[in-house]
């Protein structure tokens, strides 16, 4: 057996399985589209379709994107699972285009839980600004990606018992470092000065790894440089300019 | 509607779409660099500067770093128990590291310094310029030269430290460093213990637990049972993997038949991947032979230029084809010889008045070779199970003599029905010896040589008690255990340490050919 140092990220399990099912893909195409699924209704509103429409679509969408899109040969670029994805919703939305209005598609089958309303808080809470879908697409990705990152470290902190610590880091992450506020974390937590520094370094360091790992599962081969790379582009989209 | 701030940090426009508001940016950046973090370090840690960083595993974050009074360059290990708040890990860790910090050999890399800062645990390290066996093994399997250039160099390391009874438990090719000269050395020892278990997906970057091929069955099933035998196994996939570039997983094929290298290379990676230990080589050192003379090469001591030891074959007064003789021969040869020895200088010093010391013989030939024993983990073990297989035989011995003798008569020496005590206590002791194997494995030699002293003690308290003569015991107790300690040394010279499994051995038997003798002496006069 050929050395399994180079081990699996989810998106490579997934274009692996195909439409096949089988344990590990399916795991990994859940956890997938639970994460990246408002990208997608960000991309839909974007184009114009109000809330209740949108919905429709993209669980109409992911239908599709089980079935089809993943059984297909490549004919994108699959090595990112951003890329491949927002392909994916454009080719969709246009054959779609023809059908607006019809009934309820995929019968009402939901391959995807959307909180609806949250989905559009989120969607608001996003931008107003006019801006073409591919790049929401693409800004509402990056933002997912590292939702989920901090979503899984407070996790983590709170599973141990350390929650207010995490939030009390995170709120203090990229502000000045100044050693004011670290004393006053300090004081609101009953730690030594050193000891929130030392805190402040773990999460951080917590915090890269995880980062890493969420951008790793992206892809189709793990990789340093494949992840630095795409860390850079996530970083543009979110900025509009290139690190 | 939507919020807009300011990042305090990079000036960007932040959307309040992260929780804590976090700036996206920022936070992306964290993932490329980490400058931040290094200078935070260097705060922590005077006396250290840090440069950069050159690898994160499960275990923790490495980087290169400058020791700045001594000027030499150190590799900075940050262990990072992954959140805060497990009071025992700084406990674990000191240990650890204390006992790394003991080991000092050239295939080893050496523990400079180590400490802990408000609970971030830290290990300053030499810091080795070159490779690791997993970037050569990216390019394919190694050249059979190269690889059996490194395995011994390998368990040269690994020797030293089992010896120093410290277990590795994750010898993998990313733990194996080579210099640009060449020279191994081996990493993150012992470290395996204080990693934190966890699942979920393995990823090239952030290994948490490593990958469990390397580990050893035993590892994963009975952790609480591991051994050195651990390190042994993964030995042989680390092997097998530099000689075929793959991993022996399933059924997987021969090495001979998937590299240019002797067949006989299979059985010794064979025997390495024993799924028990009881199966596998029981030392290092015995792999380490068995490459070297496949390689053509006779044991020329180790592979590094190191003085001579006393364990160089090239030393030894046996002769090679002794080695070949079965188990059985040797010990019934090394009995008859021990016993002839025994049997002559008592006859010297004593006019043969008294065979009754052959009691005193046997107790402390039991021990005496336990004493000598040194720290050889596996050895001891095959010991243990001689001494219980020579007191079977004496118990054998014992009862058929009692049950053929005929009762009463005229014995020679006053024979009392409970005469065949001391023989019996030999037995028992014996017995005792090998089921408390391993509290004595864990004995150093000092409180070895004070149990057979007071085991002796005892013997002569026994004999006083059976036969009421304390004064003679005692006498003849110490002489006699002078004149067998002058033959253990003599043994010992004549099997010098590398084949000190053997001495022990042959030693053990002498208890058997000393036990023998003495019944003979006693039955037949």
């Amino acid at each position: 057996m050929r050395s399994p140092f180079f081990a699996t990220t989810r998106w490579s399990l997934v274009l692996a399985a195909g439409d096949r099912s089988g344990h590990e893909a399916e795991a990994a195409r859940a956890a997938l589209l639970e994460t990246y699924w408002f990208p997608v209704y960000v991309s839909i509103r974007r184009r114009g379709h109000d809330g209740e429409a949108a919905l429709d679509l993209t669980q109409g969408f992911f239908l599709h994107f089980l079935e089809k899109a993943l059984a297909g040969k490549a004919d994108a670029d699959r090595g990112r699972f951003r890329s491949f994805l927002r392909g994916c919703v454009d080719k969709y939305l246009l054959s779609e285009r023809d059908r607006e209005g019809a009934a309820r598609r995929g019968g009402g089958r939901v391959p995807v839980s959307i909180d609806a309303e949250g989905a559009e808080n989120r969607f608001a809470l996003l931008d107003a600004r006019a801006e073409d879908p591919a790049r929401a697409f693409e800004r509402a990705f990056a933002h997912s990606l590292l939702h989920r990152v901090i979503d899984r470290l407070a996790e983590e902190y709170m599973r141990k018992g350390r929650g207010d610590l995490c939030r009390e880091l995170l709120a203090a992450l990229f502000s000045d470092e100044d050693a004011s506020s670290q004393a006053a974390i300090a004081r609101r937590t009953g730690m030594t000065e050193g000891a929130v520094k030392v805190a402040a370094f773990r999460l951080r360091d917590r915090l890269r790894r995880l980062l890493r790992e969420e951008v790793e599962q992206t892809l189709a081969e793990p990789g340093k440089d494949l992840v630095e790379d795409e860390i850079r582009s996530l970083f543009s989209s979110v900025r509009g300019q290139t690190v | 509607m939507h919020s807009t701030k300011t990042c305090s940090r990079c000036g960007a426009e932040i959307q309040g779409v992260l929780p804590h508001g976090i700036c996206p940016g920022c936070l992306l950046m964290t993932g490329l660099s980490d400058r931040e973090d290094r200078e935070a370090l260097s705060r922590l840690l005077p006396g250290i500067e840090i440069l950069e960083r050159v690898g994160s595993g499960g275990m923790g974050v490495v980087y290169r770093a400058r020791q700045m009074r001594l000027d030499r360059p150190v590799a900075l290990k940050i262990l990072a128990p992954d959140l805060i708040g497990d009071p025992s890990f700084a406990r674990r860790f000191e240990r650890e590291a204390r006992a790394l910090a003991r080991l000092h050999h050239p295939h080893v890399v050496a523990v400079h310094d180590f400490g802990e800062t408000e609970g971030l645990c830290w290990l300053v390290m030499e810091y080795v310029e070159g490779t690791s066996v997993r970037e050569l093994l990216q390019d394919g399997p190694l050249a059979p030269k190269e690889a059996l250039r490194i395995i011994p160099q390998i368990c040269e390391g690994l020797e030293y430290a089992h010896r120093q009874g410290v277990v590795h438990r994750d010898i993998k090719p990313e733990n194996i460093l080579l210099t640009a000269e060449g020279e191994v050395k081996i990493a993150d020892f012992g470290l395996a213990k204080l990693a934190d278990q966890k699942g979920g997906l393995l990823t090239g970057e952030s290994q948490i637990m490593g990958t469990p091929h390397y580990m050893a069955p035993e590892q994963v099933q009975r952790p609480l049972t591991v051994d050195h035998r651990a390190d042994i196994y993964s030995l042989g996939v680390v092997l097998y993997e530099m000689l075929t570039g793959e991993l022996p997983v399933g059924h997987f094929e021969a090495p001979s038949r998937k590299a240019n290298i002797d067949a006989r290379m299979d059985r010794v990676v064979e025997k390495a991947l024993a799924p028990e230990p009881d199966n596998r080589y029981q030392n290092v050192e015995d792999v380490r032979s068995d490459v070297l003379s496949l390689s053509g090469r006779r044991e020329a001591g180790p592979t590094t230029r190191r003085p001579a030891r006393e364990g160089d074959p090239s030393l030894t007064v046996l002769p090679s084809w002794i080695e070949g003789l079965p188990g059985g021969a040797l010990v019934l040869a090394g009995a008859s010889l021990f016993a002839a020895l025994l049997w002559l200088s008592s006859f010297f010093l004593f006019r043969g008045q008294y065979p009754d010391q052959w009691a005193t013989v046997s107790f402390v030939l039991a021990f005496l070779p336990l004493v000598m024993l040194r720290g050889k983990i596996g050895a001891e073990r095959r010991v243990a199970r001689a001494s219980l297989l020579g007191a079977a035989v004496v118990l054998c011995l014992v009862a058929g003599i009692v049950l053929c003798t005929p009762v009463p008569g005229p014995y020679p020496w006053g024979w009392k029905p409970i005469a065949l005590v001391p023989e019996l206590l030999a037995v028992g002791l014996c017995l005792l010896a090998g089921l408390a194997f391993d509290a004595w494995v864990r004995m150093a030699s000092a409180q070895r040589l004070v149990a057979t002293v007071l085991l002796m003690l005892l013997s002569t308290v026994v004999h006083s008690a059976v036969w009421g003569s304390s004064r003679e015991a005692y006498f003849f107790s110490s002489g006699m255990t002078g004149v067998l300690a002058g033959s253990s040394a003599f043994a010992l010279l004549l099997f010098p340490a590398g084949r000190r499994d053997q001495t022990l051995a042959l030693l053990r038997v002498g208890i058997v050919g000393a036990i023998a003798a003495a019944l003979y002496f006693r039955v037949f006069g």
